[in-house]
C-alpha cells in the first residue's frame, strides 16, 4: 500500500508540474486575462475575417456591383417598417433559432423580435424551432443536433464559443442547411450582430467625455475592464476597444498604469460580483474610476460589489455598459450607469429574418450585417426608450 | 452474520431489479408516446443516433460512478475531470503530440485524478463529498490555467474518431464505447466476486471489513476507474465539439448523479443497479430531447426534469415504506 501511495503521489506531482509547465506558469489571473487580450488583438483580423471568409471575398464585390442583396434589402425595408413582407415569403418554410441563453433580457428581446418578424414574413409560428443553449457548449452541440434532426431551411446560430461553432458549421454544411451567426462568428456563415471593437470604442469615447467633465485623466485612479476571456477573442474586443479609445486620446504611457483587467466570469452577475470584490482589494485607494463590462447583467454584480465594499459614489465612478437592454436602461435611470451602447436587440429580427428568408429563396445576403449603435444616456432616453422614464 | 448480510444484499438486488424493470417500462412507454407526439422528428435516425451519441460520455461516467456510489462513496469531481481532460488534450495536440499518445496521456491523467481522489478518501479518510468537491475545483482550475480560460481547437484523426468515428461505417464509436462500458460494469457488478464485495461494502462497511474484505482497496479501485472513465468522457466530449475548453463538463456531475439516483442507486450505498443507471441516463436524455423538439422553453424543461427525479425517487421511498410495513 505504501508503494502505491508513493507511486500515486509521484504521478500526481508530475501531472500537476507538467500541467503548470505546459501552461507557461500563467497562474495569475491578471496575466491570464492579459494573455487573452494579446491573443485577441493578434488574432482579431483572422477571427473576424473567418466570419464569412469563403463567401465574403467572392461575394462582396460582385454582389454590391450587381445589386445581389436587393431581395434581402426589399425584405428588410418591410421589416424595419414592421409591415408584412411582400408575398409572405416564409410560408411553408422552417427556421431554427438556438438562443445563447434564455432568461437574459438581451437574448429574450432578440428571440421575441425573431418571432414577430417571422410572422410578418408569413411564417407559421409552429415552423419556427427554438432551443436554449444555456451558455454551455455541450448543450449547444446537443441542440444543434436536435435542430439538424428537424431539418430546418435555415439555422440562426447564437452560440457563445466561436470554435465550437466550427463543428456546428460542418454538420449543417453536410446537410446543406445555411447558417446565420449571431454576435459570435460561425465559420463560413454570414454574420449578424455587433461590431465589438466599434461599440467598445464608442463606449470609451463616451467615458472620455465624462472624464474631461471631471477634470481630466489625471483625476482618474483606475480604468477597470471587466472582461470575458472564456467567450473568445472577438468578445474581448468589447472591452479592448474601450481601452484603445483612451490610449488614442491620452497615450499608452498614461493609460497602461491605470488599467486593470479582470475576468468578469461568463456573463452573469454572480461571478462578476466575486471578481470585482477581488479587484477592489487590489486597488484599495482608488476613488475616481472608469469602469466597463461586457453586459448589463455583469455590471449589476459589479456595482453591487462596489456598494458592498462601501466604495460606491455615483459622482466618482464613471460606469459605461454595453447592450442598452432593459436592465442597462434601468441602471441608467437609477443613476448607477452613465451610459450604455445600444445594440437594439429588439431589432435583431429585422436583420435575421429577412436574411434567413433570402437564404431560403436562394438569394445572397451580405456577409456582415452590423447593427446600428447609439449611446444611450439620460439625455436621450426619452427618444429611444420613453417607457423607461414612466416605470 | 455474513450469510445474513449476503441475503440482505440479494434481497435488495431483487427489489432494485424490480425497480429497474419498472424504469425500463417507463422508458419504453415514454419512447412510444414521444415517437407518436414528436413525429416525424423524434423517432428518426437523424435524431436517435446523435441523441445516444451525445449521452454516451454521460452514460460512460455514470456506469462507473454507480459502482462508486454503491460502495457508499461519491465522486463529484467527474465534471472537473472532463474539463481538465478536454484542456489537456487540446494543449497536447497543439504541442504536436500524436493523437494516440495524447489519448494515453489523457487516460493516465484521468487515472491519476481518480487515484488522488481514492487516496484522499481511503488513506487520509476525507469524506468523499468534500474531497471530490475540492478536487472538482482543482481540476477545473488547472484546466483554466492550461488554456488561459480560452477554448482551443482540438482536431486530430485519432481524437476525431473517438467522438465522431464509425465502426463498419454505421455504428458511432461513442455508442460502441458506451455499450462496452455498460456490459463490463454489469458483468462486474452482477456476476463477479468483486461486484458482490462492492454491494457488501456499501451495505455495511464494518461487517465487510470483519468478513475479510479489503474495503479501502475496493473503494480505491472504484475511484481509479471513475477517474479513467471520466477522462474517456472528456476525450469523447472534446472530439464531439472539436474543442478543448475548461467549461466542458461544468454542471455535468449533477446530471450524472441525478441519472444514477433516478436509476435507483441510493446515496448511502449498498443498493443500485447498472441497468437502472442506464435507464436513468436514457430517461433524462430522452426527456430533454423530446421537450426541445417540441419547442418547450428550457425553464419548463428544468421543471419537468426535476419533477421526474422527485416523483421516481419518492415512488421508491413509498414502495420501500410499504414493504417495511407489510413485514
Amino acid at each position: 500500500m505504501k508503494k502505491a501511495i508513493i507511486l500515486i503521489a509521484t504521478a500526481i506531482t508530475l501531472f500537476l508540474v507538467a500541467s503548470i509547465t505546459l501552461s507557461g506558469c500563467a497562474v495569475d489571473q491578471q496575466s491570464a486575462v492579459q494573455s487573452a487580450v494579446e491573443s485577441a488583438l493578434e488574432s482579431v483580423a483572422a477571427e473576424t475575417t473567418a466570419v464569412a471568409a469563403e463567401t465574403a471575398a467572392a461575394e462582396t464585390t460582385a454582389a454590391v456591383e450587381t445589386g445581389a442583396y436587393d431581395y434581402y434589402e426589399l425584405l428588410r425595408a418591410s421589416a424595419i417598417k414592421n409591415e408584412a413582407y411582400p408575398d409572405a415569403p416564409a410560408a411553408g418554410q422552417t427556421l431554427a433559432f438556438t438562443n445563447i441563453m434564455g432568461g437574459i433580457t438581451f437574448c429574450e428581446a432578440v428571440w421575441k423580435n425573431v418571432q414577430d418578424q417571422w410572422v410578418l414574413a408569413g411564417g407559421d409560428p409552429a415552423s419556427l424551432y427554438y432551443a436554449d443553449n444555456q451558455y454551455d457548449a455541450t448543450i449547444g452541440l446537443k441542440n444543434a443536433d436536435i435542430m439538424l434532426a428537424k431539418n430546418p431551411n435555415v439555422l440562426i446560430n447564437f452560440q457563445f464559443d466561436s470554435k465550437v461553432n466550427s463543428i456546428i458549421s460542418i454538420k449543417f454544411g453536410q446537410a446543406n442547411i445555411p447558417i446565420i451567426a449571431v454576435d459570435v462568428p460561425t465559420p463560413g456563415a454570414p454574420f449578424m450582430g455587433v461590431n465589438n471593437f466599434k461599440v467598445a470604442y464608442l463606449a470609451g469615447e463616451e467615458a472620455i467625455k465624462r472624464v474631461e467633465d471631471m477634470g481630466g485623466i489625471d483625476k482618474i485612479d483606475n480604468i477597470i475592464l471587466m472582461q470575458m476571456p472564456a467567450a473568445g477573442e472577438v468578445l474581448m474586443l468589447r472591452s479592448e476597444g474601450f481601452y484603445q479609445a483612451f490610449v488614442d486620446k491620452y497615450g499608452a504611457e498614461v493609460i497602461d498604469p491605470k488599467t486593470v483587467r479582470a475576468d468578469g466570469g461568463a456573463g452573469e452577475a454572480e461571478q462578476a460580483n466575486k471578481s470585482m470584490t477581488d479587484v477592489l482589494a487590489t486597488i484599495p485607494n482608488a476613488k475616481n474610476c472608469v469602469l466597463t463590462s461586457i453586459n448589463a447583467q455583469t455590471m449589476s454584480g459589479i456595482i453591487s460589489a462596489i456598494q458592498t465594499a462601501g466604495r460606491w459614489d455615483p459622482e466618482k465612478w464613471i460606469v459605461i455598459t454595453q447592450g442598452a437592454d432593459e436592465t442597462a436602461n434601468q441602471q441608467i435611470v437609477d443613476g448607477l450607469v452613465k451610459a450604455s451602447i445600444a445594440y437594439f436587440p429588439e431589432r435583431y429580427g429585422e436583420y435575421l429574418v429577412p436574411a434567413s428568408v433570402a437564404l431560403m429563396k436562394g438569394e445572397v445576403v451580405p456577409p456582415f450585417m452590423y447593427v446600428e449603435n447609439v449611446v444611450i444616456s439620460m439625455d436621450n432616453m426619452k427618444d429611444y426608450y420613453p417607457e423607461m422614464l414612466t416605470k | 452474520m455474513a450469510e445474513i448480510k449476503a441475503a440482505e444484499v440479494s434481497q435488495k438486488k431483487k427489489s432494485v431489479l424490480n425497480n429497474t424493470a419498472i424504469l425500463f417500462l417507463i422508458l419504453v412507454a415514454m419512447f412510444g408516446i414521444f415517437s407518436y407526439i414528436g413525429r416525424p422528428w423524434f423517432f428518426s435516425r437523424l435524431n436517435i443516433i446523435p441523441m445516444i451519441n451525445n449521452l454516451s460520455f454521460i452514460g460512460i461516467v455514470a456506469a462507473v460512478l454507480t459502482m462508486v456510489m454503491i460502495s457508499g462513496e461519491i465522486d463529484f469531481s467527474v465534471g472537473g475531470n472532463i474539463g481538465l481532460t478536454a484542456c489537456l488534450t487540446a494543449v497536447l495536440l497543439e504541442r504536436g503530440l500524436p493523437g494516440w499518445l495524447v489519448v494515453i496521456i489523457a487516460l493516465a491523467a484521468g487515472a491519476a485524478m481518480g487515484a488522488f481522489n481514492g487516496m484522499l478518501v481511503t488513506v487520509i479518510g476525507v469524506n468523499s463529498i468534500m474531497a471530490t468537491i475540492g478536487t472538482m475545483f482543482i481540476w477545473r482550475g488547472i484546466g483554466y490555467t492550461l488554456t488561459n480560460g480560452e477554448s482551443m481547437l482540438a482536431m486530430n484523426p485519432v481524437i476525431d474518431f473517438i467522438g465522431r468515428g464509425f465502426i463498419f461505417k454505421v455504428i458511432p464509436f461513442p455508442i460502441v464505447l458506451l455499450v462496452i462500458i455498460f456490459v463490463l460494469t454489469y458483468v462486474i457488478m452482477n456476476h463477479s466476486k468483486w461486484g458482490r464485495r462492492i454491494y457488501a461494502i456499501g451495505a455495511n462497511p464494518l461487517a465487510s471489513y470483519l468478513s475479510g474484505i479489503n474495503v479501502k482497496r475496493v473503494k480505491f479501485i472504484g475511484f481509479l476507474l471513475c477517474g479513467i472513465t471520466a477522462s474517456l468522457g472528456g476525450l469523447i466530449l472534446t472530439s464531439l465539439s472539436a474543442v478543448g475548453m475548461p467549461q466542458h463538463g461544468q454542471g455535468l456531475e449533477l446530471v450524472i448523479v441525478s441519472s444514477i439516483i433516478l436509476g435507483g442507486t441510493v446515496l448511502g450505498g449498498g443498493k443500485g443497479q447498472i441497468l437502472g443507471t442506464l435507464a436513468g441516463v436514457l430517461i433524462l436524455s430522452i426527456l430533454y430531447n423530446f421537450l426541445t423538439i417540441m419547442n418547450v422553453y428550457y425553464f419548463y424543461i428544468q421543471i419537468v426534469q426535476g419533477s421526474v427525479l422527485i416523483i421516481v425517487v419518492s415512488t421508491y421511498e413509498i414502495g420501500q415504506a410499504m414493504k417495511r410495513r407489510r413485514m
